[in-house]
């Protein structure tokens, strides 16, 4: 199998495809709670620092109060003050009272006004000196108020702090201290808390502590909303890994927006080794399942192979093909197809069992009817040779008694329905050794068209004026093997069996055809074996068979007509022809549907030889004997003794004996020459085939005639196959004895 | 791609949506502009005390233009506005319910002198024009002018209704303020200060900053009412329409109620009618 058609594809793939989402969402998972982590700290870190800014802011604010504060008490500065508005412009000593102060204070902004806001002194700025201070809250506090205001000046925004100056409760200047909201500013808070730090209000970002050359690029939509709504946003770009907070700030009367910008570099390091570590981990477990799979595969796979083997193993049994393993797709696949081909050949198997069951209990079924005819046929048979002789004993005397009795003689008519009765008995004799298959059978090539056309004028009369006889015959019918004279009886009795199938008329056809049967044929519980036939048809219209008619109607003397019309022979001897022929029978037939009848007899292959295809004419009468000595031996001895008669009555000498030693004693004391061995075939001790056989050697001229009442279909063979042998069969007559000797003895 | 993480979260005190009150009712909250903040707060406590047990919370301004965004977020189901909705705003379905009207007035704080100025007068202040109250005869030193910002109401109004303000560039030495309280605390800070507000406001902070008389008219209920008054603001309430929660509906039916109507005419307002 191609590992493409593997199961382990689909559950590899299945586990890596499981795996590879789950690693994914894990992924998803730990980027967010990475960076969920992140901004956190990230926003913790803008707010520390926003805290921070506001104290350093908050600290400043302070510190310019409290110094504010202390110099509005100081009385150097007033009295400096005081002193310039007397010298009227003379600003030395302040000047550098005031120059050694602002040393000592630090603040950005140091200026002295008098009270109407003209400056008197300016720190690092004595230019500026005379200049209007306009700065707000400045009439508030020369009204003698402390104020701290935050506005944007003329040097930019600032957080100024204002007082008075006062001589006594006179306000005699303004001392103004301040801090500028500028680079300077935003530098030392981002100098103390290592982030980048930007004032800016709704029209522009007011101070920076970035360098120069890189004015930073805010948001102003951000500010604005943080302006005017008052509350922080965050913001974190990933691209450039910083982290801004913008954050509302008010200082003094002034609100601002503060926006602190935080490096996250190093977070960039902490993000590559995080995600290195999850694809690391990711592979081994991919690794894993990978491994699983092929694990879990193999263990599955196995029991699969072992399934299929063995179903196959099953479709080898009971087909005997033999099918390849992992034929057509995945080892499921496979395993399918296997599991679907054994249950279609368990299932062909029994179907195959069952038929061949139902077929064995119906050769079962025909083979007991055929025994039981073959029985029945026997005990026919056994009576029929005993009757046989007996018959030829009765049949022989009336023939003497009536050759005897004058044609006057009273006793004569007696003795002629003796006669009579005797030769139906005859008749009914040769019905039973028919259907028992013991008639002597002189086996010819046959047509069957030829025998049923001779036979249609007297089975006409023989059937009637009310049925109609139709014939079909094929022109190109196969000639059989079989004797003619069992043919006609077949033909009479089928013909007499319709007649008597419709009292009130109908119609009888015949037809042949020729069959080829490429298998046994199995119809209406008849089985016909393979085989070309030559088949004879016999169809009536007549009232048909029920069941149980049909399955005896072969039985001899079963009959259905009335008690003492029928012998219940016409279809036993049929059957027992047939047979006798190899050939084969069967009917079909339906209450009120007539009955068909159908002869198969094998068809003869070679071309019919033209001399063996006539039927032999009736014997003339011939003339009695001349003198030729027959040996006789019969056992029975009233036959013997009758026999003898008539051939003695008829010119013949006759030596009889009752048993072979006895014929071989008298022969061997006979001097003259024996025209003719007429011996029972059936005797005690040698039969008569034997005594044959010893003295023809001895006698080369001396023909042969058997006679019997029960004659072995070898006995048949034999007879027709030695030279100068004949048989007759019994019961006979004197005269029928006589007429058959002549015709042996004349034979050449 | 610029991939921006952005949380915005509050530093305020209250948080705009309370939590859930005690006995299962809803709260109701109504952010928005600083203008009718005082005003409705008011409004709001008299409702909870004649619709126990119902919870209003009037929050502190984030101006008309943040209420109205709280709405279309869902994050807000009303909102208090002293201007009309912008085009874009309208177009998101939201409805605007007008309450009261109001005058947007200017005051002056302590040290000023004069009672009355004329539109141009007032122009030249807030340009910087005139620089001293001297030249006005209102008062000595200079003049400190509070503004406020770009987009706000009491601006707008005022630049709809004087044609002198509509371009004006504000004195670089004035001082612009966001919110209504910061106005109200810088006319009591600087005494030569000269700016404008909600007549309601100005009232209702108790402040004693002297209100002028715009062109001889004086904002009193009569010249408002009458139209007189030349600078009038109306407040309104803003929802979605057809998103009105119960509760949200009975509190605007006070709002309209003959007591919600007292009680905006005690602060100064001119109520509308329903």
């Amino acid at each position: 199998m191609r590992w493409k058609n593997s199961l382990a594809v689909p559950i590899v793939a299945l586990l890596l495809v499981v795996s590879v989402g789950m690693l994914l969402i894990g992924y998803v998972v730990n980027d967010r709670l990475f960076y969920s982590a992140l901004e956190e700290r990230e926003k913790d870190k803008g707010n520390s620092i926003q805290f921070a800014t506001r104290s350093i802011i908050d600290d400043e604010v302070r510190r310019l109060s409290t110094i504010s504060k202390v110099l509005n008490a100081d009385a150097e500065l007033s009295t400096g003050v005081t002193h310039l508005q007397h010298t009227k412009g003379d600003f030395g000593p302040l000047e550098s009272a005031m120059d050694r102060l602002f040393a000592e204070i630090n603040t950005q902004v140091f200026i002295v006004t008098n009270p109407e806001g003209v400056v008197l002194y300016r720190a690092n700025e004595p230019r500026k000196r005379g200049d209007r201070l306009r700065v707000w809250g400045f009439e508030e506090a020369a009204a003698g108020a402390y104020i701290v205001s935050a506005s944007e000046g003329p040097n930019g925004w600032g957080i100024r702090a204002l007082s008075p100056i006062r001589a006594g409760t006179r306000v005699v200047g303004m001392l103004v201290l301040g801090t500028r909201i500028d680079k300077e500013l935003a530098y030392r808070i981002a100098h103390e808390t290592g982030a980048r730090i930007s004032f800016a209000n709704l029209n522009d970002i007011l101070a920076d502590s970035s360098p120069p050359d890189s004015k930073p690029r805010y948001d102003p939509s951000i500010i604005r909303e943080v302006l005017l709504q008052s509350y922080p946003i965050f913001r974190m770009d990933m691209d450039e890994y910083k982290a801004v907070l913008y954050t509302p700030l008010k200082i003094v009367d002034e609100t601002f927006c503060l926006i602190i910008e935080t490096d996250m570099g190093v977070v960039r390091g902490m993000l590559l080794r995080n995600r290195l570590k999850l694809a690391k981990t990711g592979a081994l477990i991919l690794a894993g399942v990978l491994l699983l799979g092929i694990t879990v595969t193999a263990l599955l796979v196995r029991p699969l192979k072992k399934l299929e083997r063995d179903a196959l193993e099953v479709v080898r049994e009971f087909t005997g093909k033999e099918l390849p393993p992992g034929v057509g797709g995945n080892e499921m696949d496979t395993l399918a197809a296997a599991n679907h081909r054994m249950v279609e050949a368990i299932r062909n198997h029994i179907s195959a069992r069952e038929a061949a069951e139902t077929a064995l209990r119906h050769s079962e079924a025909q083979l007991r009817q055929a025994q039981k005819i073959e029985t029945v046929g026997q005990l026919a048979g056994g009576i029929a040779h005993d009757f046989n002789n007996l018959l030829t004993v009765i049949n022989g005397y009336s023939d003497v008694l009536l050759h005897r009795l004058g044609e006057t003689d009273p006793s004569r008519r007696e003795v002629g329905e003796i006669r009579k009765a005797g030769e139906r008995a005859a008749a009914l004799t040769r019905q039973l050794l028919a259907f028992s298959r013991k008639q002597v059978m002189e086996a010819k090539s046959v047509d069957l068209n030829e025998i049923v056309s001779g036979m249609c004028s007297m089975v006409r009369r023989l059937i009637g004026e009310n049925i109609q006889l139709s014939t079909a015959l094929e022109p190109e019918l196969k000639t059989i093997i079989a004797d003619p004279g069992q043919v006609e009886q077949v033909v009479l009795n089928l013909s007499v069996n319709a007649r008597d199938a419709m009292p009130s008329g109908g119609t009888i056809t015949i037809s042949t055809a020729n069959v080829d049967f490429a298998a046994p044929e199995d119809r209406d519980g008849y089985t016909v074996p393979a085989g070309r036939y030559a088949r004879i048809g016999f169809a009536d219209t007549g009232c048909g068979m029920d069941e149980e008619t049909k399955a005896r109607m072969f039985e001899p003397f079963f009959t259905t007509k009335e008690r003492g019309k029928g012998t219940g022979l016409g279809l036993a001897s049929v059957y027992g022809i047939v047979k006798q022929n190899d050939g084969h029978i069967r009917a079909h037939s339906a209450p009120g549907r007539g009955t068909s009848f159908e002869v198969y007899f094998p068809a003869r292959e070679e071309d019919p030889d033209p001399s063996t295809g006539k039927i032999a004419a009736p014997a003339s009468p011939l003339p009695g004997g001349a003198g030729e000595t027959i040996l006789l031996v019969e056992d029975e001895e009233a036959v013997r003794r009758m026999m003898a008669e008539g051939l003695q009555r008829d010119g013949y000498s006759v030596l009889a004996a009752g048993n072979a030693p006895e014929a071989i004693s008298l022969l061997e004391r006979h001097p003259g020459p024996i025209g003719m061995l007429l011996t029972d075939l059936m005797l005690p001790g040698m039969n008569g085939m034997e005594l044959a056989r010893r003295l023809m050697p001895s006698h080369p001229g001396m023909k042969v005639l058997f006679i019997s009442g029960y004659t072995e279909e070898e006995v048949g063979k034999f007879v027709r196959k030695e030279h100068g042998t004949a048989f007759l069969q019994k019961p006979v007559t004197p005269s029928v004895v006589s007429r058959k000797v002549r015709e042996v003895l004349d034979a050449p | 791609m610029i991939r921006i993480k952005s949380v915005a979260f509050l530093l305020t005190a209250g948080i705009l949506f309370g939590p859930p009150s005690a006995g299962g009712a809803t709260t109701l909250t109504i952010p928005g502009t600083g203008a009718c903040e005082t005003v409705l707060k008011s409004v709001a406590t008299l409702y909870q005390q004649s619709h126990p047990p119902a919870r209003v919370v009037v929050p502190p301004s984030v101006h008309s233009e943040g209420g109205i965004r709280q709405v279309i977020d869902g994050k807000a189901v009303l909102a208090r506005v002293s201007r009309p909705l912008t085009p874009e705003e309208a177009a998101k379905g939201l409805s605007l319910r007008p309450f009261a009207r109001d005058a947007v007035v200017f005051a002056v704080g302590a040290d000023v002198t004069t009672h009355s100025l004329t539109r141009r007068q007032l122009a030249e202040i807030f340009s910087g024009k005139i620089g001293t109250w001297e030249q006005l005869n209102g008062g000595n030193g200079p003049i400190r002018v509070l503004y406020r910002q770009t987009g706000d109401s009491n601006l707008t109004r005022l630049q709809a209704a004087f044609e002198e303000f509509r371009d004006l560039p504000f004195s670089p030495e004035g001082k612009a303020l966001y919110y209504d309280h910061e106005m109200v605390a810088m006319l009591r800070k600087y005494r030569n200060s000269i700016g404008f507000l909600t007549l309601s406001t100005i009232k209702e902070s108790g402040a004693a900053n002297t209100i002028l008389s715009v062109d001889g008219v004086a904002p009193t209920k009569e010249n408002i009412v009458a139209g007189r008054y030349p600078v009038l603001t109306e407040y309104a309430l803003v929802y979605r329409t057809g998103a009105l929660p119960p509760e949200a509906g009975e509190f605007i039916d006070f709002l309209f109620s003959v007591e919600g109507r007292k009680a905006l005419s005690g602060h100064g307002l001119v109520p509308v009618g329903k």
